[in-house]
């Protein structure tokens, strides 16, 4: 909670950020933002964010009028889940990696966790392809794909479900409600895992580790040292900032690693705890591991994918979208009037549906080569020429539903007006009916 | 932290705008983003978790107070 206020008092002042970091998911990623941006902010790296909607990964990669491509962000962040993917989910990864080269960004893939439901129950594990070994052969090409490049890291979603505890990271309520998969705790774990790898890209780690003489540290400075930071042993009462002018590293690059209450100056000091068990966890924490490898000029060419990437025509064609259109009846008028009091993103502006008014209304129903969406969206005719309700679910976002949708309106109904009311969220329903050549009419 | 401290913090409005008769249609800040803030925010500062029903029913802040309460807290 102290996270989430603290992102919203950042978001007041007026810190320029620095980095531009955008994220696409399978899934509702927005809370990972304050864990990430605090974080980041921490380290002296203020970010903005540009979120995406949920699960249009490919769309948003290969359309270069897509909200990313319009940003074409520092970072991209991408975190796929089998969940929602299933078998497209390298196509995804590969459309990242041709987004992140054309828009020159960072890219940095969440690693799918494995996924709960297990095809073949408790005898998954032992399956050529069973769930968990398909998941983890996913997971490893896009190790293998990312790994060695200069422009591209991964993290894991499976450290972050597995640190937190399966029991605790999932929220079932959440992903009904928002398609939001994982607890506050899982997005906390994401957001220290991508701040430790932005931390580094962006030279933010310090490159000076030093040493109290004589206070026991030596097994914290060997790791410190296995992860590639340099380490200095300072004599008794010397300063932190001339160990640093004498070893020829900016002092702000320079951490004191201490047990006790010695005097860094300006440096920031790592205090370790009195019980040595814990020592791991608190230098893991502190982000002093976190280190990109030195450049290897002998390292083996990098392995790239040898799958084509797909186009977005093909990819948009291969998911094979139906939409029926239907004319309200009692079994749906609930779910109807529910949609369209929340869809806030597609809609003309419709606040709520009065199915009583003299109206013509029909029910949008959805799917896919991923499964069924049922009722996703509803639209409303007046007077056989003013369409008034026009709205979608943001779960069948992206997938051309409301090319569809219009098409059929206008090969049934010929040509009509949009009543459109602007609202703060729903321009991409403006700029979706701009762009179609649709008629609009304003309303306040 | 006071019921009215985390609706305010996690909608970012005045606590003075905190009433029972607030909710998802006058709180501009309302948003279906928002929501999800105070839902995880309530659920983290009350220790408890809501089920998809209380989540999606809960539009006003005098709904909200009525979840908690038949959940055992008093708000």
């Amino acid at each position: 909670m102290d996270t989430r206020l603290r992102w919203q008092k950042i978001g007041r002042t007026d810190v320029r950020p620095v980095v531009r970091v955008g994220l696409l998911a399978s899934y509702t990623i927005d809370p990972l933002v304050p864990h990430l941006g605090v974080a980041l902010h921490d380290a002296g790296l203020p970010v903005a964010f540009d979120t995406a909607p949920y699960n249009q990964i490919v769309r948003q990669c290969l359309d270069d009028t897509s909200e990313m491509a319009r940003v074409k962000p520092d970072v991209l962040v991408v975190a796929p889940r089998f969940e929602e993917l299933g078998d497209e989910l390298l196509t995804a990864v590969d459309a990242a990696v041709s987004a992140a080269r054309r828009w020159g960004s960072f890219l940095v893939v969440v690693l799918p966790a494995v996924p709960e439901d297990r095809a073949y129950g408790q005898l998954d594990d032992g399956r050529a392809a069973g769930t968990a070994a398909t998941a983890h052969e996913a997971r490893e090409t896009i190790r293998a794909e990312l790994a060695g490049r200069p422009d591209a890291w991964v993290v894991d979603a499976e450290r972050a479900v597995r640190a937190v505890g399966t029991a605790k990271a999932h929220h079932a309520a959440m992903f009904k409600f928002a398609k939001i998969p994982y607890t506050e705790a899982v997005f906390g774990e994401l957001g220290g895992q991508l701040a430790g790898v932005l931390r580094a890209v962006h030279g933010l780690t310090p490159r000076l580790v030093v040493v109290e003489s004589g206070a026991g540290l030596e097994e914290p400075a060997r790791w410190l040292r296995e992860s590639g930071a340099r380490i200095v042993v300072r004599a008794e009462g010397e300063e932190v900032a001339d160990v640093a002018a004498r070893e020829g590293v900016p002092v702000e690059s320079a951490v004191l690693l201490t047990l006790g209450e010695a005097a860094a100056g300006s440096a920031p000091v790592l205090r370790l705890g009195g019980k040595p068990a814990g020592w791991r966890d608190e230098v893991t924490r502190s982000g002093l591991l976190d280190r990109l490898p030195a450049p290897d000029r002998t390292a083996p060419r990098v392995r790239h994918s040898t799958r084509e990437t797909v186009s977005l025509d093909d990819f948009m064609a291969g998911l094979n979208v139906e939409v029926d259109l239907e004319p309200v009846g009692p079994d749906s008028a609930a779910k109807v009037v529910e949609v369209v009091s929340r869809a806030k993103d597609f809609t003309l502006g419709t606040e709520k549906l009065d199915l009583t008014e003299d109206r013509e209304v029909f029910a949008v129903r959805v799917r896919d080569k991923f499964g069924q969406y049922g009722i996703s969206g509803a639209v409303g005719i007046t007077g056989g020429t003013v369409v008034d309700v026009f709205s979608l679910s943001c779960v069948v976002l992206g997938k051309g539903v409301e090319d569809v949708v219009l098409q059929r309106l206008r090969a049934e109904h010929g040509d009509l007006v949009f009543r459109h009311r602007a609202t703060p969220h729903n321009q991409i329903t403006a700029g979706f009916l701009t762009d179609a050549g649709a008629r609009i009419e304003e309303i306040p | 932290m006071t019921f009215t401290d985390v609706v305010a913090g996690a909608l970012d409005v005045d606590p003075a705008h905190v009433t029972d008769d607030a909710g998802q249609d006058t709180l501009s800040s309302w948003t279906s983003m928002r929501h999800i803030q105070l839902i995880v925010m309530l659920e983290e500062a009350y220790s408890l978790s809501f089920d998809y029903e209380e989540i999606a029913g809960a539009r006003t802040v005098r709904e909200v107070r009525e979840v908690l309460r038949a959940k055992g807290v008093e708000v």
